[in-house]
């Protein structure tokens, strides 16, 4: 596994045009990305398709990376995410599943108390977001992994719609005040 | 200053929801514009990043297939890509197995058993050192494979090869497991693409070739039959 400092050089260098620089990147990195995009798409072949574009856009947008002191996997995993979730969007407004069907479906899942257990193995946020409501710890993580909208949290929680986004930003500070700033 | 945005708490979440997508197409425009010149809220927003990436911390890392990294490198840069290696060996095969009416291989039963497979193959070397046998189901995309003849050489991998009339193009189905039995899955475009054409074993270096192209010399080789 390469270190940080060397994913941030060969960013730098796909930033000036390396090509030998995107394929250590993506011998780096192709796999974690894969994952991501699978685990948000859930299909193979669309995540395939998923990881090209995403590799598309890593070069071309390797200019626009500033180093801000931390990870420079943050940068690789939030285009790799964003792109994922936009093509998961995109896959559910063409199915427009009626929201009831979307609220039976989404029972199949971790229950909050499950989503909660398992938060404790990971890191910091893992602890962190064990502090919160179990329900809010689970939206978050859902509009972070399948980029659930204030609407779909609205009716899965059983939230009243002009009071739902209150309800996810009291779940957010708290987060927050955990996670240090 | 916009309105919303004049409580630091409100910034928090803010910062929170535009990494989650979570806010207006306006919103969102103010938001990037704030961004721009406010290094102060652009540190909130990173700090988001950078938390909730850590979500994806225990997502496993799986290996996307071999062929992909050409596929990117030929949309950015169609003019390199590498040089399709032709598959001298395998019409002169294929023409020799046909003219001995040997293209339909008896094939065990009960390996084929399992599902109702599309698809069989028996790729083997011309001396028979090597035979594996394989089996196809489209629905499922699985490839079940099984080396009945031969190994697999120390230090090396053998990877799997659809190879596609009329031009005996190739396009890697992954490494042969190292196992004598395995399941190979099959990306929905390939799965497609098995009628008429063949499979093959090149040996490569342990993980498959570099190249998504068979870079050492191919071993193995025998038409699919649809069942």
């Amino acid at each position: 596994m390469a270190s940080l400092n060397e994913i941030e050089g060969m960013i730098a260098r796909m930033a000036m045009g390396d090509r030998s620089a995107l394929a250590s990147l993506y011998a780096a990195t192709s796999a974690k990305l894969f994952g991501i995009a699978l685990r948000v798409l859930d299909d193979r072949a669309e995540a395939e398709d998923a990881l090209q574009e995403i590799f598309v856009k890593l070069w071309h947008n390797a200019g626009r990376y500033r180093s801000n002191g931390l990870s420079p996997m943050t940068w690789l995993i939030t285009v790799a995410r964003n792109h994922a979730i936009d093509r998961l969007r995109a896959r559910r407004s063409q199915q427009a599943a009626p929201i009831d069907e979307v609220a039976e479906v989404a029972d199949g899942g971790d229950t909050p108390e499950e989503a909660a257990v398992a938060s404790s193995i990971r890191a910091r946020i893992g602890d962190c977001l064990g502090t919160l409501d179990p329900a809010r710890a689970d939206a978050i993580r859902r509009c972070y992994l399948q980029g659930e909208a204030y609407a779909e949290l609205a009716a899965r929680y059983d939230v009243p719609l002009n009071t739902i986004r209150t309800w996810l930003r009291r779940g957010l500070l708290r987060l927050r005040e955990c996670l240090g700033s | 200053m916009s309105g919303w945005s004049l409580d630091y708490d409100d910034d928090i979440a803010i910062a929170a929801e535009y990494v989650l997508d979570l806010l207006t197409p306006q919103e969102r425009g103010l938001v990037e514009e704030r961004l721009a010149v406010d290094p102060a809220f652009r540190e909130l927003v990173d700090r988001w990043e950078h938390d909730l990436a850590s979500l994806t911390d225990d997502i496993p890392a799986i290996q996307p297939p071999r062929a992909l990294e050409g596929m990117i490198r030929q949309r950015l840069f169609g003019d390199e890509a590498p040089p399709r290696r032709r598959w001298s060996l395998w019409p002169v095969l294929l023409g020799g197995l046909v003219a001995a009416g040997l293209a339909l291989w008896a094939i065990d039963p009960a390996f084929l058993g399992r599902g109702a497979p599309d698809y069989a193959a028996r790729i083997a070397a011309e001396d028979g050192s090597l035979v594996v046998e394989a089996s196809f189901d489209e629905d499922s995309r699985e490839l079940r494979v099984q080396r009945v003849a031969g190994a697999v050489p120390d230090g090396k991998d053998l990877e799997l090869w659809l190879v596609r009339s009329p031009d005996s193009s190739t396009v890697s189905l992954g490494v042969l497991p190292r196992d004598e039995a395995g399941v190979i899955e099959v990306s929905a475009d390939l799965a497609r693409q098995f009628r008429d054409n063949a499979l093959a074993l090149s040996v490569e270096p342990l993980g498959g070739s570099p190249t998504g192209q068979a870079t050492g010399p191919v071993v193995a080789l025998g038409p699919l039959t649809g069942l």
